[in-house]
């Protein structure tokens, strides 16, 4: 560990110089803070803090940084919430964390429905401040205590999506400093330099080198600003909640939001409601919300999530349960028009309301939660940790015919998985059933010996979607060279750009792309064949 | 080399062309980019064949310019560099249908005329512009991220995935098309980069072979509305309400020009009538129904547009300036593609030049003037200025289109018409209106002020065609 | 599918049912950051979306609830030790001990990272690593039984001349512990005063400690001292015993807390009040009454230990706290207009006092008073109400540094004006 050398001295000193001693750390208790979270590979990882952290203020305290970075060579990687951190951790001597903790501005253009923020706003506050103004950001299940903005840019899988579509969709323009220094804006603002209210061009979306189905983790350089769209929003200006945590509720009103639970006796009929819904347009939120995901949202404390598990519990309602929710844009008479076409498609399809009992649990504490969401990160108190390889986008059918392969891997790990509530992955469409979404999050324990097997699990979902010839979230998070081979070389382009941008290879390195394991691969095939005096040594 | 042999290799002699009157009729399109000869003319009919002919290129440091069809309005399929033309209008077919997950598959050569027919079929569409060229390419029109009429957010980015020929001849797929174990291959953000970084790239970054896109169910019930406006600036306050509150399918904004081109039929008397009887602007509105209960879904979005309409005092109509049957006229060509021979632009005077950009509804109005002062500073009649504004997602921007026209055989006319046509263009830069895909030359006057945005596309381009064989001279490139 | 029983169950019995158990609490921190943020439901307004005031003013994670558990984590299983980072000490101590990330933890994670905190505190204390700027404060605990730097000899100076019986020579059934800060700065004196007075005029049987009442111990235990706390805590018992009450009333909620929560750990069995709960309790018998109309709007800040920091967690248990008698007793108090501020309740914004930080960081605990009182002006309030000497002291304070016009007055004085 080089902590301490003349190297470290001379980066600390050119960070303090750039941003002052105030937003510069290397003490070992302060970067201890940045080396672990609950995933299973953080977790392996956790003996290995980064060296600096350090707190830019704007878009040029950052552009300094990376040149800083390119002239003595140190690694960084970039944080703003610092959840999806086994992507993001320090791997290598003098990494440096950029934590965008000053980066709090929000602006907002109410009548083009756009807000533009900096890393560090939450979901949360973006909702907060949307909703005041009539309008409504999305809602991604990972909670909203999350900067928005590295929701939107690493995954974002929103309750909204049937209506507000996968994340990609809107990111409208942003900055982004590549790891060369070069500030580049996206999309109108790249042209106006002020009105970020259009997404693509000029020409080629560039968006698309740090956004697929995930993101680039910040490998192609850092996104300082972006510009979120908005959608309206038909309720009031404040989440009307009452008692306090945890057993807070929320009651939407009635005249604006109507939820509907329906179970099915099997997953082909739910689809095909959600099909039929997609084709009707009818409905705001429509998703097939996971038991196990439910369960551990709605329980508040342990006990009470286990004791889900006793025979007859109400969860055993939710298994194959479509929650819907009507939003009244227009009036109260489109809400009972869209009831209306809902009762048609369940009697048609076989969805059956839940009971009372279930309805009334669900609405108050979890359905109106999606509107704001508080409690994915609920997830780790099960066991510590959780897990979340298989998930896949593609049309609803294809998620029906994943179900198999994704249960046959979690079965097969479990234990140390934790028993699930059922085989009831999250079913998320897009875009009024355009395309969808499968996710499946299982909980574990989080021991080394645990995590030891969640990380082998991980391996062996790559290994699956590698031969199914399935472009997943597995794979996205695996080095793009070491997937490329399998999916039409598209690594080779992208290496080329991230070598033409981050010449020193020092954004994020290792991560989304490995170009170390690259040159190394091509010196040994470059390499003349052991002699057979050598071989023998 | 020797390029007619060699490419008839791949493609075959009855496929390859480079008879002077075939590449003069590529050397140009309607737009006023400066014409270019091709060396030969290619008909592929499959992605092999293209694949074929892009590494030629590459071994021969060859030009090559994909153009789906011989028709173009923008510039875009004009050979800058000269080289080979791969025109994909014989790979026509569309390869599947899907009604349930609401996509159809499409080769390159696939018009709107065809597409909206075969869909018609199963009772869907493709989301269009504003009626579309019958000959333009669905494939092409929706790579390069043409406005749709639609203002609905689930219909925009009608492009899903496709199948590409990069520029060095190895094939890609985008979005999860990319995975052989993806049923649908139909989602278009996977492993990166995502498919849209192939759209508004004019056939820079690689050759599409098909493409999935979205289709749409048509509605079973349509009732048009029309919102007369007088000024300008009255325009986008009922837009945005009305969109917020989400309704109607369709919705756009005409000048009485345009509108009256549009419904017009006897030339140029009933054209020269309507459009001094039109009000200045009329907002066009469709409420639909979908397959249930159609009557119920209209009914509640016209209760909501009257209670706007009573609330923000704004007048709405069954039709505008007196003209009976302007529902039916105009809901018969909604979703389709210009039927008659001569394209609807170019029945004024020949030929009509745009200048389109997208901003935002509420600077609308300072646009319409300014082009207003660019054209009278230019002698050319603001009478004579098509209008057409389409709101997009929900108002959330807006797709301004300020038409010019000109008769092409009059040299002076048209000399001033491009003079216009220029400086109208930078104009509107200046101001601020975005050029997402500039053409021609647009590239200048947009790159030049993105100097970081384009540093990194070249990166990009050099990226995935190292040798700069594709439609090269286009863009920043 | 149908559910059956479960056959994957956690090994650690720690995520079958709750248990208290410091390191696992360190080691399974999820840095979620839940602990850092307003309960997201309730945030309403951008600006004021943060309950962690450490994080908010040093930013670095290290400063976060989530920080401390790393930190935590590392000294415990020695991945590190007090002499790699002169920092550790700061980094634990540059908390309010507010409870805002507790509150937090409890309702998403079912652990209490307070606790940690307080815990590591003590630890440090154990191990000989002390802050130095609270070296003088324990220092004159120890010599002057007050945390507030004055001499013993004052303490009884507030309440002379007030009409009110000595309880260290007769008997009384309800004793008011003013408390250190209340005692020795001449600010809060009328506070006091008022409150004796109130509870006198109510027909309460009334008795103070005066002179000889003695620093309650809660600031010592939450700085470390655990054994200047129990001293001070059977100190009090001995006297409040003596004076054979049955009840004690405190001015203000680190004592209350103390007295509330860990007193009975040293054997306490009085009825534990805050001055805010027996208020309300004499107003809803009746032994109170407003006959004047304060006509005035105001906002009220809840102190942490009165609200959230009172609450014995239960897990799945809402976070309780004192929260609605003092609202109880502002909106009966005719002509006063009662509007909220955007953080309130288990998770309101702390004044900055607690935890050490009047005292070891008072530039920390001006920020943290400072961004309550842009909160409270937020709300057009003409005067922000609570019921704590020393959040009284922290906002006066702020609102001074800030030039703000608005008041900062205790409840009881703003009952005295309806009375």
């Amino acid at each position: 560990m080089p902590y301490g050398d003349e190297k470290h001295q001379l980066i600390y000193q050119g960070l303090v110089d750039i941003l002052g001693k105030d937003n510069v750390a290397d003490g070992p208790a302060t970067v201890r803070a940045y080396a672990r979270d609950m995933f299973a590979l953080s977790t392996m990882r956790r003996k290995r803090p980064p060296e600096f952290i350090v707190l830019p203020g704007d878009t040029e305290d950052i552009r300094q940084i990376i040149l800083l970075a390119n002239r003595y060579k140190f690694p960084y990687s970039v944080m703003s919430t610092g959840w999806m951190f086994p992507m993001l951790g320090a791997v290598k001597p003098y990494w440096c964390i950029i934590d965008f903790k000053r980066m709090t501005r929000i602006e907002f253009d109410e009548k083009n429905m756009y807000a533009v923020v900096e890393p560090y706003i939450s979901h949360a506050q973006l909702n907060a401040e949307s909703i005041k103004r009539g309008l409504y950001n999305g809602a991604p299940s990972v909670g909203g205590q999350f900067s928005t903005l590295a929701n939107h840019s690493w995954h974002g899988w929103h309750a909204t999506a049937f209506r507000t579509g996968f994340s990609t969709r809107n990111i409208l323009g942003m900055e982004w400093v590549l790891p060369n220094g070069w500030v580049v804006r996206t999309g109108s603002l790249a042209q106006t330099g002020t009105h970020p209210f259009w997404a693509e061009g000029p020409g080629p979306d560039l968006k698309n080198l740090r956004k697929g189905i995930v993101s680039d983790n910040g490998s192609m350089g850092v996104i300082t600003r972006m510009a979120i769209k908005l959608y309206p929003w038909p309720g009031p200006k404040y989440l009307p909640t009452e008692g306090v945590g945890p057993g807070k509720k929320c009651e939407l009103p009635r005249d604006k939001f109507r939820w509907f639970f329906f179970e099915f006796a099997d997953q082909p009929s739910m689809i095909n409601a959600m099909y039929e819904i997609g084709k009707a347009e009818i409905s705001f939120m429509m998703q097939r919300y996971p038991a196990q995901v439910l369960a551990w949202e709605y329980s508040k404390s342990r006990e009470e999530y286990w004791s889900l598990f006793e025979p007859g519990s109400w969860v055993d309602h939710c298994l194959n349960m479509l929650a819907v929710c009507l939003w009244a844009h227009a009036s109260k008479k489109q809400l009972d028009y869209e009831e209306k076409v809902l009762k048609q498609i369940m009697s048609e399809t076989g969805g059956k309301p839940v009971p009372d009992e279930v309805y009334n649990r669900i609405v108050p504490v979890l359905a109106n939660t999606m509107t704001r969401p508080a409690f994915g990160p609920r997830w780790c108190r099960i066991g510590g940790s959780m897990q979340t390889s298989f998930l896949q986008c593609d049309t609803l059918d294809h998620m029906l015919s994943i179900q198999p392969d994704v249960w046959g891997i979690v079965h097969k790990y479990t234990p140390p998985y934790l028993e699930h509530y059922g085989d009831s992955a999250w079913i998320l469409p897009f875009d009024f059933c355009h395309f969808g979404g499968s996710d499946t999050a299982i909980p574990h324990e989080k021991s080394d010996d645990v995590c030891k097997g969640v990380v082998k699990e991980s391996m062996d979902t790559i290994a699956l979607d590698i031969r199914t010839s399935r472009p997943s979230f597995s794979l996205s998070i695996a080095p793009a060279n070491f997937v490329g081979p399998n999916f039409a070389n598209f690594h080779i382009p992208l290496s080329r750009i991230k070598r033409a941008i981050d010449p020193n290879n020092l954004s994020n390195p290792t991560r989304f792309i490995d170009i170390e394991m690259m040159d190394k691969e091509t010196a040994a095939k470059a390499a003349p064949p052991p002699s057979p005096a050598q071989s023998k040594q | 080399m020797n390029l007619k042999q060699d490419l008839t290799e791949i493609v075959g002699a009855e496929h390859v062309s480079d008879d002077p009157e075939v590449l003069e009729k590529y050397s140009k399109d309607f737009s006023f980019v400066q014409p270019r000869r091709p060396s030969i003319i290619t008909f592929p009919q499959n992605a092999e064949e293209i694949q074929k002919i892009v590494k030629y290129a590459n071994v021969n440091s060859m030009a090559v310019t994909p153009r789906s069809s011989a028709l173009g309005f923008y510039g875009a399929g004009i050979p800058n560099q000269g080289g080979i033309i791969i025109d994909c209008s014989r790979m026509n077919k569309i390869l599947e249908v899907d009604p349930r997950n609401k996509k159809v598959k499409v080769e390159p050569g696939v018009t709107y005329a065809q597409v909206q027919e075969e869909l018609a079929k199963h009772g869907m569409y493709v989301a269009n512009p504003l009626l579309p060229h019958k000959a333009k390419s669905v494939l092409t029109s929706t790579m390069e991220r043409e406005p749709i009429l639609i203002t609905k957010s689930e219909y925009s980015e009608v492009f899903l995935t496709s199948e590409v020929v990069l520029p060095t001849g190895d094939m890609y797929w985008t979005g999860t098309a990319l995975g052989k174990g993806m049923k649908g291959q139909n989602f278009p953000d996977a492993l990166i980069p995502g498919t849209r970084l192939w759209l508004g790239a004019q056939g820079t970054l690689g050759i599409m072979t098909w493409a999935n896109l979205k289709a749409e169910h048509l509605p079973t019930l349509d009732k048009l509305f029309f919102i007369p406006i007088n000024k300008v600036e009255q325009i986008a306050d009922p837009v945005y309400t009305i969109q917020r509150k989400m309704l109607g399918n369709e919705c756009f904004v005409l000048n009485a020009f345009n509108l009256a081109m549009i419904v017009a039929e006897k030339w140029p008397d009933e054209f020269n009538t309507l459009r001094d009887s039109l009000p200045p602007y009329t907002i066009i509105l469709c409420l639909s129904g979908l397959h249930r209960l159609p009557e119920e879904m209209v009914g509640y979005q016209e209760e909501a547009l009257m209670d706007l309409a009573k609330e923000l005092r704004f007048s709405v109509q069954r039709t505008v300036g007196g003209i009976a049957g302007l529902e039916a006229t105009i809901l018969k060509i909604l979703r389709k593609p210009w039927q008659k021979d001569v394209y609807w632009k170019h029945q004024y005077k020949g030929a009509c030049h745009d200048v389109f950009f997208h901003t935002t509804m509420d600077r609308v109005h300072e646009f319409t003037a300014m082009m207003n002062e660019t054209a009278a500073k230019h002698g050319y009649p603001t009478r004579d200025i098509g209008v057409y504004i389409q709101p997009l997602e929900r108002a959330r921007a807006a797709f301004c289109q300020f038409s010019f026209h000109c008769d092409p055989n009059n040299a002076r006319e048209a000399a001033m018409v491009k003079k216009l046509f220029l400086e109208a263009s930078e104009n509107a830069i200046n101001l601020g209106g975005f050029f997402t895909t500039p053409y021609g030359p647009w590239a200048d006057m947009v790159y030049s002020r993105t100097a970081q945005y384009t540093a990194l596309l070249k990166i990009v381009k050099n990226a995935y065609d190292p040798n700069n064989v594709m439609n090269p001279g286009k863009l920043c490139f | 599918m149908t559910t059956s029983k479960p056959r994957s169950l956690p090994i650690d019995p720690y995520w079958r049912k709750y248990s208290w158990d410091l390191r696992k609490v360190a080691w399974n921190c999820a840095r979620c950051s839940t602990c850092k943020w307003v309960d997201t439901w309730e945030i309403k307004d951008a600006r004021f979306a943060k309950v962690c005031p450490s994080s908010s003013y040093y930013l670095f994670d290290a400063y976060s609830c989530q920080g401390r558990m790393d930190l935590s984590l590392a000294l415990l299983d020695g991945d590190i030790t007090y002499d790699d980072d002169p920092d550790i000490l700061d980094i634990m101590y540059k908390c309010n001990t507010c409870g805002g990330c507790d509150a937090a933890c409890k309702r998403v994670q079912d652990m209490e990272p307070l606790r940690v905190m307080l815990e590591m505190r003590a630890k440090f204390v154990q191990d000989g690593q002390l802050l130095p700027q609270l070296m003088p404060i324990i220092e004159n605990l120890r010599k002057e039984d007050n945390m507030v730097m004055a001499k013993k000899a004052d303490r009884g100076k507030w309440a002379e001349g007030l009409d009110v019986k000595d309880a260290t020579t007769e008997k009384a059934e309800v004793i008011f512990h003013a408390g250190c800060r209340a005692c020795f700065d001449e600010d809060m004196h009328k506070i006091v005063r008022t409150a004796v007075t109130i509870l006198k005029n109510a027909g309460v049987d009334i008795g103070i400690m005066g002179k000889d009442e003695t620093c309650c111990g809660s600031r010592a235990y939450y700085m470390g001292w655990r054994s200047e706390f129990t001293k001070y805590a059977e100190n009090n018992l001995q006297g409040w015993t003596n004076a054979g009450a049955k009840t004690v009333v405190a001015a203000c909620a680190d004592g209350y807390w103390g007295m509330k929560r860990l007193y009975p750990e040293v054997g306490s069995k009085f009825e534990v009040l805050h001055m805010v709960e027996f208020l309300d309790r004499l107003i809803k018998e009746g032994r109170i009454k407003f006959t004047k109309k304060v006509p005035m709007r105001v906002t009220y800040h809840d102190p942490c230990h009165l609200g959230r920091r009172s609450n014995v967690y239960v897990p799945g248990q809402p976070i309780m706290g004192v929260y609605e008698p003092p609202r109880d007793i502002i909106r009966n108090i005719p002509g006063v207009e009662l509007v909220e501020m955007y953080r309130i309740k288990e998770y309101a914004w702390c004044c900055g006092g607690g935890g050490g930080v009047i005292d070891a960081y008072p530039e920390f605990n001006n920020f943290t008073a400072s961004q309550r009182i842009l909160e409270a002006r937020e709300t057009g309030a003409e005067a922000i109400v609570t019921a704590c000497t020393w959040c009284v002291r922290s906002l006066t304070d702020a609102t001074r540094a800030l030039g703000d016009k608005i008041k900062v007055i205790d409840i009881v004085e703003l009952v005295q004006q309806a009375i």
